[in-house]
């Protein structure tokens, strides 16, 4: 079916028989329309274009006795005679009975005498007519109507048993009275080429036909609409695709076809009234050969419309099926134009100016809505509209509005892959919210690549610290084992304790380096907990206790009442206080006091350790911190100089805080660290 | 004799262990590639592996793995990967220690012999009445005496207290004060570091590594307490 509907010749083949079965429709439609006034009558005589016919020729027959009285009056003059004379002779053309299958006599009021007459034999009317029709008529009013030849004389009708008889009504019984006989030839007898003859033929024709007709034109109109559906189904598709495609005919303007489909049904219209005319006469005269013609013409006509119908309803079918029936109107295109560029025109001013522009708009639209308004009542509609859609304005522009504040909510709060829904917004605002997705995108972007090069660091930190263990491995171990062996050069000796200590040395190093990578890359794990900060202290300083007595170093413990919780991680925490009481013990002075306080702050808690450094310290406590760097320049201390910077860098994982203060040889570490609740 | 299996990619390592254990009277096998020691101890008597975890052909972890399928022998993981991650893995895999390069070559011997100790003669020792054990620590609270991998500890009365209470509740949490009053049954008022000096003294006595400890462990910030069935 489907490549049957996609076939051009199957369908050009289609449209060709439209056409026939369309004219086909027409033609038959219209014989019977031909037909349609026989119905119901047995007989050609029955009709009333028959009974018209009879009155026609009895009226002729009126004129021509009408014509003869005024003939006799003498007073007439000379052109009225003349002109009279002709008629006379006119009708009496007419009314030969070569010319015409009506015959009549008119008698005298008692029947004697025949006045006049077309039989050719004195006798028989009734013989030769299936029907006679009686006339009385008073001879004035004869006259009468003929001298008022245009007038047509009321006749008041009285029907008898057998006859028709006509009187006029101002007749008076003592006048003269004449009787008109007349009948039409019984259809076998029927000579001469008149209209009764005529009628029989189309009657016979027609009469006997009509079903036929009927049927024909019925099933024809029926294939025409079965093809025409098919048509406007297969309308729009190409042998090669399958979604419908607009062709030349449907890129013309729809308002094109509109008026072409208009002119052509006011031409067919207009045709029609003629038409009309036409076959109301040759219906009248049962002109066959009339008849013939115009049902030709009709046809064609019929025919030319029903096309142009079709081709208008396939390039509609065709439009709304590809979805294009606005935009290939002229109108939707001037229309869209214009609001183009007019919007773009709005687009480009800048937003104060379009304010400004919106509520000259809305100003007028109410100057509008209070003064131009022709009702007198209903006056506060116009205005309310106004308002409302004012109102419909503003809502839909705060909700785009709050749409895009929510959005940049969350991606301030850190979603940077949330993307604002643009769809529906304000123009401005779409704008807006574009550029905030580009940010947010850009965003993503980076941190991204920041997460990437902190992979990257993290392996790197891993990858150099098993390079650097492996041969360090090596080296403490055969150290340890030159050690073992017998030296007998007490030279060598001191050697290997210098490689002894210093591969320890290196091992510290190294261990340091890599845990300082680690906790400022933030490469660590964080396990926050509640943390006792006392219990915690208690446990460091039992772990330190010795090493401090060996420098003489006393421990000033100052802790509040109760357990001080913090929110951290333990081990993280232990490191730090592990760096600063190792701090404490290799560069405190000896025999001195160091002051470990635990204060309770608003919402954080925070421990200081205070001592008295042997050195001098030279340094800002900030460079304190950096890596590397120690109290003093000679460098002959164990230690790395790490041991700060990773105190600071794991303090600040755990989210907390950690400052240095010195104050001459007073050295102060404050670590401060959320409380936990 | 025991035979222990030495298996690492540097060759130097491999040497420098093998000297150690040569000079404590082991047998040792080597290998330099997880392969190799599977192979090794398919066609040998082997009592002990030592085991490096990034080797090339196939690692210290598979071959680990591997051996687990169808050996209890101990393993030990010799690592310069020093991950919590990393460890966690190794011991859930199957190995039953591990050491962190750069080592004490000391520590690896005593950690040799504890594994030994308990692989071959403490392998099913049995449990009489007051026998408390938690991994290579026995505590026999009849004798009031306490063994590590067999070796007798020489404890304070107050060491020996701490040890009881924490080993007779495995891994639960105590922390400083709870110990001071149920050891010294005093009110922890003023005791401040004093339990923690203790529990530093009595894990240098227990532990291998005291400043890496396996079953006496500190929970910083919270308390102590003994690992659950230990390593």
């Amino acid at each position: 079916m489907r490549k049957l509907r996609n076939s051009l010749p199957i369908r050009v083949g289609a449209w060709l028989l439209f056409l026939v079965m369309v004219s086909g429709a027409a033609f038959f439609g219209l014989q019977c329309v031909r037909g349609i006034q026989y119905q119901g009558a047995d007989d050609a005589r029955e009709t009333g274009v028959f009974s018209q016919m009879v009155e026609e020729r009895e009226q002729q027959v009126l004129e021509l006795l009408s014509c003869q009285l005024r003939l006799k009056d003498n007073t007439l003059d000379y052109v009225a005679r003349q002109t009279c004379q002709e008629r006379l002779e006119q009708l009496g053309e007419q009314l030969d009975p070569g010319q015409t299958n009506f015959r009549y006599q008119v008698l005298s009021a008692d029947g004697s005498q025949v006045l006049l007459g077309n039989l050719e034999e004195q006798s028989g009317l009734e013989a030769l007519v299936s029907q006679i029709y009686y006339l009385r008529l008073s001879a004035s009013g004869v006259s009468q109507m003929a001298l008022e030849s245009e007038v047509i004389p009321e006749f008041s009708a009285v029907e008898t048993e057998e006859a028709l008889i006509y009187s006029t009504p101002a007749a008076g019984a003592a006048e003269e009275m004449v009787v008109l006989h007349c009948g039409v030839l019984k259809p076998e007898q029927m000579e001469a080429q008149d209209e009764f003859l005529s009628l029989e033929q189309e009657f016979a024709r027609c009469q006997k036909n009509f079903a036929f007709y009927l049927t024909l034109a019925l099933s024809f109109a029926a294939a025409a609409a079965g093809l025409l559906f098919f048509l406007l189904w297969a309308s729009g598709h190409r042998p090669e695709g399958e979604a419908a495609v607009l062709v030349w005919p449907d890129r013309i303007f729809t308002e094109v076809w509109t008026l072409l489909l208009a002119g052509g049904t006011a031409l067919l219209l207009v045709l029609l009234t003629e038409y009309e005319n036409r076959w109301i006469w040759a219906a009248y005269q049962a002109d066959s050969g009339q008849l013939d013609t115009l049902c030709i013409a009709g046809t064609a006509a019929i025919t030319g419309w029903a096309l142009l119908a079709a081709i208008f309803l396939r390039t509609v079918t065709v439009r709304l099926k590809v979805r294009a029936l606005a935009r290939t109107t002229l109108l939707c295109r001037v229309v869209s134009f214009l609001w183009r560029r007019f919007s773009v025109f709005f687009q480009e001013l800048p937003l104060t100016w379009k304010t400004l522009l919106c509520f000259l708009l809305y100003l007028a639209a109410i100057f509008a809505a209070d003064h131009l308004w022709p009702f007198r009542y209903w006056y506060p509609l116009p205005g309310a509209v106004v308002n409302l859609a004012v109102l419909m304005g503003l809502c839909w522009w705060s909700a785009g509005f709050g749409r895009v504040r929510k959005g940049t909510e969350i991606i301030a709060a850190g979603n940077l892959n949330h993307q604002i829904e643009t769809a529906h917004l304000p123009a401005d605002l779409r704008g807006h919210a574009e550029v905030l997705n580009n940010i947010s995108d850009g965003l993503a972007a980076s941190v991204n690549e920041q997460m990437k090069s902190e992979r990257f660091k993290a392996e790197l930190i891993t990858n150099v610290s098993h390079d650097l263990k492996t041969p360090l491995t090596s080296i403490i171990n055969y150290v340890d084992l030159l050690k073992a062996t017998d030296q007998t050069d007490p030279r060598a000796q001191s050697y290997i304790e210098v490689l002894d200590r210093k591969s320890l040395r290196l091992k510290k190093l190294t261990e340091d380096l890599v845990e300082a990578s680690k906790a400022s890359t933030g490469v660590l794990a964080v396990n926050r907990e509640k943390i006792g900060m006392a219990q915690l202290l208690d446990q460091a300083l039992g772990e330190y206790e010795e090493k401090l007595e060996e420098k003489h170093l006393t421990v000033v413990r100052t802790v509040p009442e109760g357990e001080s919780y913090v929110y951290a991680d333990g081990r993280h925490l232990w490191r730090v206080i592990d760096n600063l009481l190792s701090n404490c013990a290799k560069y405190a002075l000896e025999g001195t006091r160091v002051y470990i306080e635990l204060v309770r702050g608003k919402g954080s808690v925070s421990l200081s350790v205070k001592n008295i450094s042997r050195e001098a310290l030279n340094v800002p406590p900030e460079r304190l911190m950096e890596r590397f760097v120690r109290g003093e320049e000679s460098r002959s201390t164990e230690g790395s100089g790490l041991g700060l910077s990773i105190a600071r860098s794991l303090t600040e994982l755990q989210g907390g805080t950690f400052e240095l203060a010195v104050d001459g040889d007073l050295f102060k570490a404050v670590v401060t660290l959320p409380q936990s609740s | 004799m025991h035979t222990i299996l030495i298996c690492d990619d540097d060759r130097d390592i491999v040497s420098a262990l093998d000297i150690y254990l040569a000079s404590e009277g082991y047998r040792t096998l080597k290998a330099y590639n997880g392969l190799e020691a599977i192979q090794a101890v398919e066609r040998n008597e082997v009592h002990l592996i030592l085991m490096d975890i990034m080797m090339p052909e196939l690692d210290g972890i598979r071959a680990t793995a591997r051996l687990r399928e169808g050996s209890n022998i101990p393993i030990i993981l010799l690592t310069a990967k020093s991950e919590d991650a990393d460890k966690i893995l190794g011991l859930n895999i199957g190995a039953d220690d591990y050491i962190t390069k750069p080592f004490n070559p000391l520590e690896v011997i005593a950690r040799v012999k504890s594994q030994l100790r308990r692989y071959t003669s403490l392998g099913g020792a049995e449990k009489g009445p007051g026998l408390l054990t938690v991994g290579p620590i026995a505590m026999d609270d009849g004798a009031k005496q306490v063994t590590v991998d067999g070796e007798p500890v020489a404890l304070t009365p107050i060491e020996y207290n701490i040890l009881r209470l924490l080993m007779t509740h495995p891994g639960q949490v105590f922390s400083s004060a709870q110990i001071y009053e149920q050891v010294w049954n005093d009110p922890a008022y003023g005791s401040e570091n004093t339990v923690a000096v203790h529990i530093r003294h009595l894990r240098e006595k227990i532990e291998i590594d005291p400043a890496d400890p396996r079953y006496l462990k500190v929970v910083w910030g919270l308390g102590y307490k003994m690992e659950k069935g230990g390593l």
